[in-house]
């Protein structure tokens, strides 16, 4: 697995698609999308569909472990959201604590982290 | 030559955009003299050029400007103010061998988007292109352009409305002048974090951290 993060509109997308040479039908939008299959090469919006699981009281955390295992060559695009001033509301909170921490968990398992800037990536692990 | 220079707020970015201006300035001050034959006290004509951005609407920021103002002046720099319409700068306002600091992107695309007083319901595709094109005419016109801008994509807020178009065409803005800049930097506590360098050979400016790019 690999692990693509970086901030909002940095081109995250168009970095991996380019440099994976893949194109838009190998990727499930997790800003609409549910289910990563087989078919699917890059995760992309992690961090939205983590959010909506989060809102229907799910558990994210251990829907990525098991899909690490069922797709170990998986690409992973989630933006950065810990940056800010840590919100009032609770649940947006928890939002970047269990994100931050799952991401945590998934660098440590990806191949290579990269992170990306103004378009360009940096390799970071 | 192209620098882009991002980092978050009170990061140091435009401390380092400044001090990258005069070590650009210094070099080609020194560089024009040995073209033409090195002769001593040779008049270099070019100039150390501010285009400053921000709108002076209240007593707060005339105080701000004020203040930067004069520290600049103090550094050689000469201040342009364009808080929108960067196209009105012009070959005639510049010397061909000017270093021109631009600070910053964020102010000036916000401005655009929302403060400007030339604007007839302009869509923000048609503001953004404007921006860019201006940028690469601007470039046309000096020798060294550095341009400043923000870090505002990190927070993981969800915001709404223009706030989230402002958010998406800063980022895009930031993309293409990072393709365009022989130059990008991240500054991050001070600290100039060189992202992107064009082939060349030339070293790290000092105090720059050197990291993989791929």
């Amino acid at each position: 697995m690999r692990l693509v993060i970086g901030g909002a509109s940095q081109g995250k997308l168009d970095f991996v698609l380019e440099k994976y040479g893949l194109e838009e039908k190998d990727v499930m939008d997790g800003n609409t999308g549910d289910m990563v299959d087989i078919r699917h090469k890059v995760f992309y919006a992690f961090e939205t569909w983590f959010r909506r699981q989060l809102e229907a009281g799910g558990s994210p955390e251990d829907a990525a472990d098991s899909l690490l295992s069922s797709l170990p060559e998986l690409i992973i695009i989630c933006d950065e959201v810990g940056s800010g001033i840590v919100p009032i509301e609770p649940f947006e909170r928890e939002y970047r604590e269990r994100l931050g921490r799952c991401l945590i968990g998934l660098a440590a398992k990806a191949q290579s982290v990269e992170r990306v800037f103004c378009g360009i990536g940096q390799k970071i692990k | 030559m192209i620098t882009l220079t991002v980092g978050a707020s009170a990061s140091g970015k435009s401390e380092f955009a400044e001090g990258r201006a005069l070590e650009r300035f210094k070099q080609l001050g020194t560089s024009v003299s040995s073209i033409r034959g090195g002769v001593k006290n040779y008049a270099f004509d070019g100039e150390l050029i501010y285009l400053a951005t921000m709108i002076n609407n209240d007593g707060e920021t005339d105080e701000r400007i004020r203040r930067h103002l004069k520290r600049r002046e103090g550094m050689g720099f000469k201040t342009l103010e364009v808080p929108y319409d960067l196209g009105k700068i012009t070959r005639e306002h510049l010397k061909e061998n000017s270093v021109v600091l631009l600070e910053c992107l964020s102010n000036l695309l916000a401005n655009e988007m929302f403060s400007n007083p030339g604007d007839t319901g302009r869509d923000y595709d048609t503001i953004s292109e404007k921006v860019l094109s201006d940028i690469r005419s601007l470039k046309g016109y000096c020798h060294d352009l550095i341009i400043v801008s923000n870090n505002v994509f990190e927070d993981g807020r969800q915001y709404q409305g223009e706030t989230a178009l402002y958010i998406k065409y800063l980022g895009e803005l930031n993309r293409k002048l990072a393709a365009l800049s022989d130059e990008v930097y991240e500054v991050v506590v001070g600290v100039p974090v060189k992202i992107k360098e064009k082939a060349s050979g030339r070293a790290l400016p000092s105090g720059a951290k050197a990291i993989k790019w791929v």
